[in-house]
């Protein structure tokens, strides 16, 4: 038995280690949220209805345009006899129709991202011993932006004008034009951002960074994943702690919608995601709050307590067996 | 089967000041927090069920009297006892989980240590007189 339970510790922990949760989540013009689950695309429309939108599809990353067609992948493995990997990109036009902007093909997705900017510039990293933050322009061209020798780059971020977010280990950096044709400059925001994670944890490498965000104020967000927490960096380049998020949940990236709530996605230890409100009053007052229901823990409570009393007074019963015997032999 | 009842007693009230606690310290607690937290604190309690508080037991009964076993049953199993226990919580804590999740995983423990002692103790004040006779 304690085998079992040893052996089912370290499932659930492996479990951990094996996750790679998604960041996409975008919003469209009338104040949907769309975020990915890894196999299902789900729109949360602004009276809080959610639907599923896109089926079947394995994407990470989402992007909507400026005319609210929402793009995203499908990745897949062939199995261990092939151990290929194929793709295609999708995307669901704003008139409800599927359709496939790149068929399906082997192997990963290359010279394409859905890290893009208002003018559909497309943004990605190539992490080698040297690294590369590459961009391609709406007419084709593949420029490389910077190139160096960088630590572990996460996701990078895009915002509509074409700055650029990504961490470095536990630095944050800001690449954005500096006003003359393709020159881009690099900043380091904030070189403290990361809380170190072991092997067990979600990410099982050194720091725990994933998704990227932004305000309209350009403050920036980064989701903590295994220390599950948002930390804020603002103009005075402090990282702040502004939301936890619940125990076993992780965040993994947020949007902020067109009232100015911020919209985290989260994703749990046995790899289940969902996409949570926090208010713009509730991040006022750095709160934590959420209005998701408590229902099945009431129940669970409650159930618990009759299990304590149950057993409570079935130890009495037992003991009670017990004295009365004793006293029989005892008499 | 008393032990049986007591590993279940006192596991289930830790996992009840568990499920207390959160209502206050959390604005959500899901099944799968739940069900992770009970999982978890099965498994840990089964284990320092089986390697420390049986052998605990064992001793403490030979060494303390019945009139202070109810002070000194709970302390034990709720501080000494649960040492190891307190040591990986604290240890893991920042990595396999947050600062207040690890302030549950101690007081769930730390309740059922409680329990578990004031079980033994009661049991032992119980049956005592009539060994007497």
């Amino acid at each position: 038995m304690k085998k079992l339970w040893v052996i089912s510790y370290w499932l659930f922990v492996g479990s951990i280690c094996e996750a790679h949760p998604g960041i996409g989540i975008v919003k469209d013009r009338e104040g949907n949220i769309y975020y990915t689950d890894l196999a299902k695309v789900w729109k949360i429309s602004p009276d809080g209805n959610k639907t599923i939108v896109v089926s079947g599809v394995h994407t990470h990353e989402l992007y909507i345009d400026d005319d609210d067609n929402l793009y995203g992948e499908h990745l897949w493995y062939n199995g261990e006899s092939q151990n290929t990997w194929g793709h295609y990109v999708w995307c669901l036009k704003n008139t409800g129709e599927l359709i496939k902007e790149i068929n399906p093909t082997e192997g990963f997705l290359s010279n394409y991202s859905f890290a893009r900017d208002s003018s559909g510039n497309m943004y990605w990293v190539e992490r080698f011993t040297n690294s590369k933050i590459m961009k391609k322009t709406k007419s084709g061209e593949i420029i490389k932006l910077v190139e160096g020798k960088f630590g572990f780059i996460g996701w990078l971020t895009c915002t509509k004008n074409g700055s650029l977010y990504f961490t470095e280990n536990n630095k944050l950096h800001k690449l954005y034009p500096d006003g003359r044709s393709d020159s881009y400059r690099m900043e380091t925001l904030a070189d403290n951002i990361g809380s170190k994670s072991t092997d067990f944890s979600m990410m099982g490498r050194n720091y725990d960074s994933y998704g990227i965000w932004t305000d309209a104020a350009d403050n920036v967000y980064l989701a903590m994943i295994d220390s599950k927490k948002v930390i804020r960096i603002g103009a005075d380049r402090k990282p702040q702690t502004i939301l936890t998020s619940n125990s076993l949940w992780a965040v993994c990236s947020g949007i902020f919608d067109n009232n100015g709530n911020m919209w985290v996605l989260e994703n749990s230890v046995s790899n289940e995601v969902r996409a949570r409100k926090i208010s713009k009053e509730d991040m006022a007052g750095n709160k934590t709050l959420s209005s998701f229901t408590t229902y099945p823990h009431l129940f669970i409570t409650l159930f618990t307590i009759a299990g304590v009393v149950l057993l409570f007074f079935g130890a009495k019963s037992v003991l009670n067996k017990k004295k009365q015997k004793l006293l029989h032999f005892a008499i | 089967m008393l032990y049986v009842l007591s590993f279940f007693l006192s596991w289930l009230s830790g996992m009840l000041t568990i499920l207390i606690v959160a209502f206050f310290s959390y604005d959500q607690f899901s099944i799968i927090d739940i069900s992770s937290f009970a999982v978890l604190t099965f498994a840990g309690f089964l284990i320092l069920f089986l390697l420390v508080y049986l052998i605990v037991l064992r001793i403490v009964n030979k060494k303390i009297g019945v009139s202070k076993q109810f002070v000194y049953l709970p302390l034990i199993f709720s501080m000494l006892a649960n040492l190891p226990v307190y040591f990986l919580i604290w240890k893991n804590m920042g990595d396999l989980y947050g600062n207040s999740e690890a302030t549950l995983f101690t007081l769930g423990f730390m309740t059922s240590g409680l329990v578990f002692g004031f079980f033994w103790a009661w049991k032992n004040k119980m049956l005592s007189p009539v060994k007497k006779m």
